[in-house]
């Protein structure tokens, strides 16, 4: 790293907003009736330490382009793979057109014998 | 540029033979550990994907229900001692940088000693989870009814539960794994800091291992409010 050290002052202080996050996600959660936002809000405070303790403990406001890369590239399949397993689960009830005789239906298995039964005879 | 122009006396034994120079060495190594550590996100994000996608899919309130027989407050308190080996790490991570010998040492026993901390309070709250049958298994919940207010829970609902406390001790133990290899590393580091002037001469092995700290740190910020937090 060809920059100052962070001082221990900047350390102390992010440690302070990293606790005072904490406390207000556990008041939230237990005294604050929150309903629906209660999970987005406990995400978006994690979040905020996330950040806070990436770009000061992990030193990434000084790191150069290539470490910023890998580190987008890490959330970004993250994402990824959330987003696309999510809308798969999400979605799955919207289908409501009719089946097509004889076609496995999506929520259940397909029956034994239907696929590779795997006696070895056919 | 040949070689001796670019190196110091001093950086010469300290730069393997690959790199140009110590500052080269140091980026390298630190681009290692981010990589690693972007797979790590995968690891972990993999579970909490499933984790997801069970509580979404699942048609009762089990999930919020098993969240609510965790401690919050003492989830908190846990979070603070890890964030607080953070910090100490990070200071660490100074003290090698401005070459305070003392200090290193004196912030990686701290580390060391919250890390420890941590994983006794994470040991005393599965032991509890294990005294009031909380571990999954054929005698799961024998014993939520008698948490009081008469109400009976659905067999399906303890199911989701079960379900639940699988997540619960998969993701905990994963992340206390990822503590006890970490605390290894950093008990190793103490040692050779104590014995020698590692660290001082070249803070790039403290820095390195300090990424792997915070990274631990970071799964546990998120670990905590998808276990403890969500219970409505």
């Amino acid at each position: 790293m060809a920059h100052k050290p962070i001082s221990p002052v900047t350390y102390g202080f992010i440690y302070v907003l990293l606790l005072l996050l904490t406390a207000l996600t556990v008041y939230l959660a237990t005294q604050g009736h929150l309903g629906v936002w209660e999970i987005p809000v406990a995400l978006g405070i994690a979040t905020a330490k996330t950040v806070l303790v990436g770009l000061y403990f992990m030193h990434l406001i000084h790191s150069n382009r290539l470490t910023i890369l890998i580190v987008l590239a890490g959330v970004l399949f993250l994402v990824i793979m959330v987003m696309l397993t999510l809308t798969d689960y999400w979605t799955r009830s919207w289908l409501t057109s009719p089946q097509v005789s004889g076609a496995p239906s999506i929520t259940q298995p397909l029956r034994a014998g239907h696929g590779s039964s795997g006696d070895g005879r056919s | 540029m040949s070689p001796s122009a670019t190196h110091t006396h001093d950086e010469h034994a300290l730069v393997a033979h690959h790199f140009e120079n110590l500052e080269q060495q140091r980026g390298a190594n630190l681009l290692g550990m981010w990589l690693f550590l972007s797979s790590e996100v995968l690891f972990f994000g993999g579970i909490f994907t499933a984790y997801a996608m069970m509580r979404f899919s699942s048609t009762n309130n089990g999930f919020a229900l098993g969240s609510s027989q965790l401690n919050a407050v003492v989830g908190g308190i846990n979070t603070a001692v890890l964030l607080t080996s953070s910090l100490t790490m990070a200071l660490a991570v100074w003290a090698a940088q401005t070459k305070h010998r003392r200090l290193l040492q004196l912030f990686l026993s701290l580390t060391l000693a919250f890390g420890l901390a941590f994983l006794v309070f994470k040991g005393f709250e599965w032991y509890h989870e294990y005294e009031v049958s909380l571990v999954p298994g054929p005698t799961f919940g024998s014993k939520l009814a008698e948490k009081g207010d008469g109400t009976v829970i659905p067999a399906e609902t303890v199911k989701t539960m079960q379900m639940f406390f699988v997540f619960y001790f998969s993701i905990t133990g994963l992340h206390a794994l990822h503590m006890v290899v970490g605390l290894a590393v950093l008990a190793v580091q103490l040692v050779l800091c104590l014995q020698s002037d590692f660290g001082v001469r070249d803070y790039g092995p403290i820095e390195v291992f300090g990424l792997y700290w915070h990274f631990v740190d970071v799964v546990w910020i998120y670990v905590f409010p998808l276990l403890y937090l969500m219970r409505a």
